[in-house]
């Protein structure tokens, strides 16, 4: 109150010491378009005069000393959007009252370059998508990229899984290198951060990245630079642009309020999409019940009698349950009793996010604390689930000319996830695998061995239905979710300090240091009897990365005339990576049970990594204004680094310039009612990918010659040696190139309530470093070498609708639309290059080709394109491998919607790929085994048919399989031609696994109601409470028929598009309550 | 105005400071290019012991295997095994075989003779021992394959695609070498070798005499029998097999382990098998009133597969290179040429050595020493010429080693009994690998001889 007397006080002062020499006063109100609130703190100015006021408590400004005329008033606020309006100025008093619009479409007017500098949107030369934290954080995604999808423009993400905290893969735009990561650089709070993956495979877990480390609700907002016109300055880190994340701080409160927000999400997952698989014929193969066979090619289940199965219960044949009966080998089915084997696995997830933050602060100096913690269970019944907690806080001091922030972070996060892929103890592949007449209950029984002894805890699956033996050939899924641990328990730190020092107005002087440092604790334990360990294996691996970063930036502006000014800034960023990496794989365990001990292992294997990376460069950025319309923008950066060849120069420069217009500004077009703001930007932009760390220099190394198929000497038991690399060190190395080209136009229409931005852009990239081949007769078979080249041509297309705007109802559409094309342009010579996968079917790099095309084994054709067919009409695989499919989209786009009506509010996301193949090698493995869901054919010969292997199916018999005409007269394709012949992704080609792997989905739907009227807000004490219900990947359609198509088996690898028994996506029905004080 | 100046001048400095040296960037980079994982040099004697394992890992592993198929000491039984048994191979199949001779062996064994060689004392029996590895890594290189890279050979400084040199002078560069490191061996009787990961533990006086083996062998290749038999007069001479070499195995998987046993019980059970070993049904029927080889077909064979238990392919079994076996049927086999009775005498004589080896070797009497008489009539071999049976029981002598495949090979598969898995042709040679094909293509001869091509000295 006290406050309230005293500026109203200086006003009145203000209004009697200057109303003296006045022409014309301006004066009038602020308020807030839709709740009629009165604004202070508003800047009102009217630009053809420089001179303006703020306004006071009770929302009123007032310029004075205004010759009369016509001006452009123009008033601005933080989360409003700018008002801009012409005005006629007489003698006296001129009252102008302004409504502010709250900043609905999230596109503030504010952007942040690539030096995190905060600058004005519609002065820039480049595009770039930004997108607010909350959007975030209400996606119901954990992690912030995920929380990104169908977001932006060109920002393609998919996830790789359903486990709680996998990964997902990020790619701007296209693929810009060829071997080098593809994946942006993030930088947070203006220091770059590690979003490291590592130990993804076509085996093993579902790793997770370290962008997850960060609690969605502590982001301010993530702007995403696409490509080296945008982010040049972060030279060789910059090649597949970058993603800049802004995390929230404190803000000024009145009467030294501290403001309290406490949040507590509840989630409940589910399975979204799962695996069709067969209930209708058992165990067996040629039509009759085998209880040793791998496959489901057995008898019709319904045609069985009924009743109990006939066991064999001898000794070597019989186990005891864990409920002490006996059991035997089954050697004739009885029963009709079919078992869900896509679905027992799975249960309903749980989640629970908590979080608590307090802020607040003064002209002086602001802070925010905050604390979450996220639970998580994931949908598989045991062994699945995620913990995180991050604790953070930001502290500002301000004096006079200088400023401090300090930001620090620690997460806190651990993690078990289950075995998937392609790995005989995988969940899924044991799961899907097993006949539908075979129940995987009990996984752990006591077999009676021939002798008549008993051996305790044997493993059941399957194909050892009795646990005898030592391995179960497949792992029996419940086995591996209650007993095979795959632990991460990762300690991280981000901290960072940010010293500003303005000793003029014109010259500013910045700092930051960041540091990131985590250690990744990694156990992998598989007990005695796991399928790919029978004797029992314990991997335990500590890795860890450091990242230390510091950039000293002078800033200084000149305002030659009226019409031309300029800034210029230089800087100085050293950059400082270390990557530590030791563990041991131990197997044959000595006491059963106590398996997290190295020394309880009779073998074991150590492995050790190190390196360090150093980074340095001299940066500098000239912007130049003219007549408020012309803003150019140019940049360079001057850097060497560790990973460079000792041949090459040793450093590099990497240029950019862009160039913004506002062609509305010409007085041709500046009044205008249909096209309120237009802008054209031209730009271009050289970053960089860097050497592999190391590959400059040939080394020698202790460790196993090992040929071709696994065997193996290693010259330690042989009195030690040391080989050379067969890798040829290449001295010559140096920085990939992408040079990129970008133009686009910004526009906004009827009074800026339809904003559209194109954009179209080339991306080329030379010397992408790939391995080249070398003559193995001249010592070494493989070279890194600066010799491949790839491009990516495309456009993107970002549209807002304010529909409906008014006080109590708002209804604001947008929807992004990109496509990109993308084409391997030079492999060095070599064909093929494959990126991820099996021979079967593998991402690819091919010249001429899209980056990541499956090839693999295709059908036979001849050369008409028609199936190329054996002498009994079938059709053959091809001698040659050949492109099978394309897992890139054709486009991509997402369209959204949100309604605000009073406190209440809806938004929905629908993100829609149209095209991009899956390889579906999970169906391709089940039609061998004859479990897929596609499967119960069931067909009455009409006439005499030929099978696969020549057999003639006489008319009239009724067999399991089906009937097609392949171009040589209808021929009978059964289950020989399934498990033998050419039919099945194991025995024949992968080209009829591809599948079209589009999709809409709807990725997200919430609906919130926002308690904050005056009345509940002096009754309680609290500014808000905020209920929301959220639907997250509710609804997919897709004509993919395995799980959800977003998927990938190798995690966020380069190469994509590949399904093998990967586990499967979730959806959430999420529950949130946000308490503000 | 004064102000402005100010500005200009500070404009100027930072300036200066972006377009400034590169020292002040690289000064915080330089040095950090240094691999800690793995060395960028290592002493003459740890590239000694990886280019004798390089060179080991060829000789027993996959090539051996290979080389055992086609000569039907083993079969193969599953998968691509059934198919290079039945001559179905691709170029690609011979890319593991090529990268273990040149990148493993070839290039570590010449690394250290360099580095040795440029030692202030020159350890001359070191650099020797390296020829002697070199020339039987080299030896059986050309014999498998004909004109191969070798003067040009693993020197990427020179050239990334090497020529090939003619067969005959690469075995003329190998009985050089030979040459050379018996000179050397002559002379100097001491210090032992060091790092030798043979059985043999450095022994110069036992290095001596494989020396002399090896050039048997080679000279025997190229079909100059006189200098094999004087060479082999001086080679290996223990009938208790001390003095073969030998390389030794243990029980540490994927470590020491014999590689017969880690590819038939470790990596790839069912692939080689002995269902249709000849030599096996040779052993089976070769017992008569003066042998007895019971013992060595138990030696090599498990019923139809190999012995990985207790034999030839068990894990801590050690693996032939070079034995008193083949230097004695060297002898047999030239003398037997001569036609004549001394001849005759003499290779019954060596025949004979072999028998006592076998007898040592398997702590058996199985073995009688044979006669004239038992090549006449009513004698055990009767239908036999001299020259026949030598040629038999070399082919026993050398089962799972390549040099049983050279052998077959030389002698145009004369062996009683051995006719082709498939087809009218035996295999002749090894394939040029594919990844030689893709990247030496210019120096590959042309047009690219096929499986069934003898290479020059076979021709």
């Amino acid at each position: 109150m006290l406050r309230k007397i005293l500026s109203t006080a200086m006003f009145a002062l203000f209004l009697a010491a200057t109303a003296v020499a006045q022409d014309a006063t301006v004066t009038g109100t602020v308020t807030d378009a839709e709740t009629g609130e009165t604004m202070p703190g508003v800047n009102v100015v009217i630009n053809e005069l420089q001179t303006g006021a703020s306004t006071d408590a009770d929302g009123v400004y007032t310029i004075s000393g205004v010759p009369t005329g016509t001006y452009t008033i123009q008033a601005s606020f933080v989360g409003y959007r700018s008002y801009t309006q012409q005005i006629e100025v007489s003698a006296g008093e001129n009252t102008h009252n302004i409504q502010m619009r709250t900043d609905v479409l999230g596109l503030d007017e504010v952007v942040v370059s690539a030096l995190g500098f905060e600058e004005n949107r519609d002065e820039q030369g480049t595009s770039a998508s930004r997108v607010s934290g909350d959007d975030i954080a209400g996606s119901g995604e954990l992690d912030v990229v995920s929380g990104l999808s169908g977001k932006a423009a060109g920002v393609n993400i998919t996830g790789t899984g359903g486990d709680p905290g996998a990964a997902s893969r990020i790619i701007i735009r296209g693929a810009n290198t060829i071997t080098g990561d593809n994946e942006p650089l993030f930088v947070i709070d203006g220091v770059p951060i590690y979003n490291s993956t590592i130990g993804s495979g076509v085996g093993g877990v579902q790793q997770q990245s370290r962008i997850n480390d960060l609690n969605p609700d502590d982001i301010e907002s993530v702007q995403v630079l696409k490509g080296p016109s945008a982010a040049a300055l972060w030279g060789s880190r910059a090649a597949n642009g970058v993603v800049l994340i802004e995390t929230k701080s404190g803000s000024p409160t009145d009467d030294n309020k501290v403001n309290i927000t406490v949040k507590s999400e509840w989630s409940i997952d589910e399975l979204n999409k799962t695996v069709d698989l067969q209930k209708k014929y058992g165990q067996g193969f040629g039509g009759a019940f085998n209880p040793t066979t791998s496959l489901s090619w057995g008898d019709k289940i319904a045609d069985r009698p009924g009743g109990d199965d006939v066991m064999d219960m001898s000794d070597g044949n019989a186990y005891f349950g864990p409920d002490g009966e006996k059991y035997g080998l089954i050697t004739q089915k009885n029963s009709r009793q079919t078992y869900d084997h896509s679905e027992a696995i799975f249960e309903n997830g749980l989640k629970a996010d908590n979080s608590i933050s307090i802020s607040g602060g003064s002209e002086e100096g602001t802070f925010r604390l905050s604390v979450s913690n996220v639970n998580q269970d994931g949908i598989i019944l045991e062994n699945s689930d995620y913990n995180r907690t991050t604790v953070k806080g930001v502290a500002t001091r301000n004096w006079d000319n200088f400023s401090a922030t300090v930001n620090a972070q620690y997460t806190n996060s651990n993690s078990n996830r289950i075995q998937q892929g392609s790995n005989v103890s995988g969940l899924l592949l044991g799961a899907y695998r097993t006949p539908p007449d075979f129940d995987f209950r009990p996984h752990t029984v006591d077999f009676v061995n021939a002798d008549g002894s008993i051996t305790t805890d044997k493993h059941r699956s399957y194909r050892n239905p009795t646990g005898s033996g030592d391995t179960p050939i497949y792992n029996n899924p419940l086995w591996t979710i209650e007993n095979v641990i795959n632990e991460t328990q990762v300690q991280r730190i981000l901290g960072s300090t940010e010293l500003q020092y303005d000793p003029t107005s014109w010259l500013s002087f910045t700092h930051r240091l960041g540091v990131d440092t985590y250690t990744d604790r990694r156990y992998s334990v598989f007990p005695t009897y796991d399928a790919s360990n029978p004797s029992g294996a314990l991997t335990e691996q500590e890795l860890g990365q450091l990242q230390v970063n510091s950039d000293l930036i002078a800033k200084a502006s000149h305002t030659l005339n009226e019409d031309f000014s300029g800034t210029l800034t230089v800087g100085w960023n050293v950059n400082h990576r270390e990557y530590d990496e030791l563990g041991a794989t131990s197997t044959s365990i000595i006491l059963e049970g106590f398996n997290r001990d190295v020394s309880n292992y009779n073998s074991k294997n150590p492995f050790q990594e190190r390196s360090t990376q150093r980074t340095s460069a001299l940066y500098g950025v000239l912007n130049v204004s003219a007549y408020d319309m012309l803003f150019l923008e140019v940049t360079g950066r001057e850097e060497s680094a560790s990973t460079f060849g000792e041949d090459t120069d040793g450093s590099f420069f990497y240029p950019s310039a862009s160039l913004a217009w506002q062609f509305t500004e010409l007085d041709a077009l500046s009044d205008s009612d249909i096209l309120s703001f237009g802008k054209l930007r031209l730009s271009y932009g050289e970053a960089g990918v860097q050497p592999p760390v190391y590959s400059t220099q040939t080394t020698y190394f202790q460790g196993g010659l090992v040929g071709s198929w696994g065997e193996s000497l290693n010259p330690a038991e042989y009195g030690g040696g040391f080989a050379r690399s067969s890798q040829a060190g290449n001295p010559d190395l140096k920085v990939e190139r992408t040079t990129e080209y970008e133009i686009g136009a910004d526009l906004r229409f009827f009074n800026d309530r339809v904003n559209l931005g194109l954009t179209r852009y080339i991306t080329e990239t030379e010397d992408a470093i790939l391995g080249v081949d070398r003559a193995p007769s001249s010592g070494f078979s493989t070279q890194l070498a600066n010799a491949g080249a790839i491009e990516n041509k495309g456009f993107e297309a970002e549209l807002n609708l304010e529909v409906i705007r008014s006080r109590d109802l708002s209804w604001v559409i947008n929807a992004n639309w990109s496509k990109n094309i993308n084409k391997v342009t030079s492999l060095a010579g070599a064909d093929e290059l494959g990126l991820a996968g099996f021979t079967s079917a593998t991402s690819s790099a091919i010249v001429g080709e899209e980056y990541g095309v499956f090839f693999g084994n295709a059908w036979a054709r001849n050369d008409d394109g028609s199936l190329a067919l054996d002498a009994l009409g079938f059709p053959q695989p091809a001698a040659q491998q050949k492109i099978i499919g394309n897992p890139n989209p054709d486009w991509r786009a997402g369209v959204g919607s949100t309604v605000n009506f009073k406190g209440l509010s809806l938004n929905f996301l629908f993100d829609i790929k149209h095209g991009g193949d899956v390889w579906n090698g999970t169906k391709g493995a089940l039609s061998f085994f004859g479990v897929h869901g596609s499967q119960t054919w069931e067909t009455t010969a009409d006439q005499d048919l030929t099978t696969w292997d020549g057999r003639t199916i006489p008319e009239g018999t009724t067999f399991r399989g089906y009937v097609e005409d392949f171009g040589a007269g209808p021929v009978a394709v059964d289950e020989v031609g399934h498990y033998a012949g050419p039919f099945s992704g194991f025995t024949g080609p992968a080209e009829p696994f591809i599948e079209d792997g589009g999709f809409v989905r709807l990725r997200q739907v919430s609906l919130g109601y926002s308690i904050d009227g005056q009345g509940f807000r002096d009754y309680t004490g609290l500014r808000s409470v905020d209920l929301r219900v959220t639907g997250r990947n509710l609804l997919l359609f897709t004509d993919y028929s395995g799980i959800d198509p977003e998927t990938n088996l190798t995690g966020p690898s380069n190469g994509f598009g590949l399904d093998y028994f990967n586990n499967p996506s979730t959806r959430s029905y999420i529950f949130s309550v946000k308490v503000n004080y | 105005m004064k102000f402005t100046n100010i500005k200009y001048i500070a404009f100027v400095l930072l300036l200066v400071g972006v377009v400034g040296c590169d020292s002040v960037t690289n000064s915080f980079t330089d040095g950090y290019n240094e691999n800690p994982n793995n060395p960028t040099s290592a002493p003459a004697d740890k590239k000694f012991v990886a280019g004798q394992v390089g060179t080991v890992t060829f000789l027993e592993s996959h090539s051996a295997r290979k080389g055992s198929m086609w000569a039907q000491y083993f079969s193969g039984e599953d998968r691509q095994y059934s198919s290079i048994y039945s001559y179905n191979v691709t170029a690609s199949d011979s890319d593991s075989d090529w990268f273990m001779a040149y990148v493993r062996g070839l290039t570590n064994l010449r690394l250290a003779r360099e580095e040795y060689n440029a030692l202030d004392v020159v350890p001359v029996n070191q650099v020797a021992a390296t020829k002697i590895w070199e020339a039987m890594l080299m030896g059986q290189v050309t014999a498998l394959w004909g004109d191969v890279p070798f003067s040009e050979a693993v020197n990427s400084d020179e050239s990334w695609t090497p020529t090939y040199d003619s067969q005959s002078a690469v075995y003329s560069s190998v009985i050089t070498l030979l040459n050379e490191a018996i000179s050397t061996l002559e002379s100097n009787a001491t210090p032992a070798i060091s790092g030798d990961i043979t059985t043999l533990d450095g022994d110069i006086g036992q290095w001596l005499k494989v020396a002399y083996t090896l050039k048997a062998r080679y000279l025997m290749h190229t079909g100059d029998t006189s200098g094999a038999l004087t060479a082999a007069q001086n080679g290996i001479d223990a009938d208790d097999g001390t003095g073969d070499l030998l390389i030794p195995h243990g029980e540490q998987q994927a470590r020491n382990q014999n590689l017969y046993y880690a590819f038939t019980v470790v990596e790839r059970s069912g692939y080689l098998r002995a269902d249709r070993s000849h030599a096996r049904s040779m052993l089976n029927n070769g017992n008569n009133s003066k042998t007895d080889e019971t013992a060595r077909a138990e030696y090599y064979y498990d019923g139809a597969a190999l012995n990985n238990t207790d034999g030839f392919a068990a894990a801590t079994e050690s693996f032939p290179l070079v034995t008193y076996m083949e230097n004695q049927m060297i002898i047999a086999e030239v003398e037997a040429a001569q036609g004549t009775a001394t001849g005759d005498q003499n290779a019954v004589n060596a025949l004979n050595n072999s028998r006592d080896y076998l007898d040592n070797k398997f702590g058996t009497d199985n073995y009688d020493d044979l006669a004239l008489t038992d090549f006449q009539a009513g004698g055990p071999y009767a239908n036999t010429s001299i020259p026949q049976h030598v040629r038999n029981w070399t082919y026993l002598g050398l089962i799972g080693q390549i040099e049983g495949f050279n052998f077959v090979r030389r002698i145009d598969y004369n062996v009683d009994g051995l006719s082709t898995v498939q087809g009218s042709e035996f295999p002749q040679r090894f394939l040029y690998p594919q990844d030689e094909r893709n990247t030496n293509s210019d120096n590959l001869p042309d047009p690219v001889p096929g499986l069934f091509d003898a290479t020059p000295v076979n021709q």
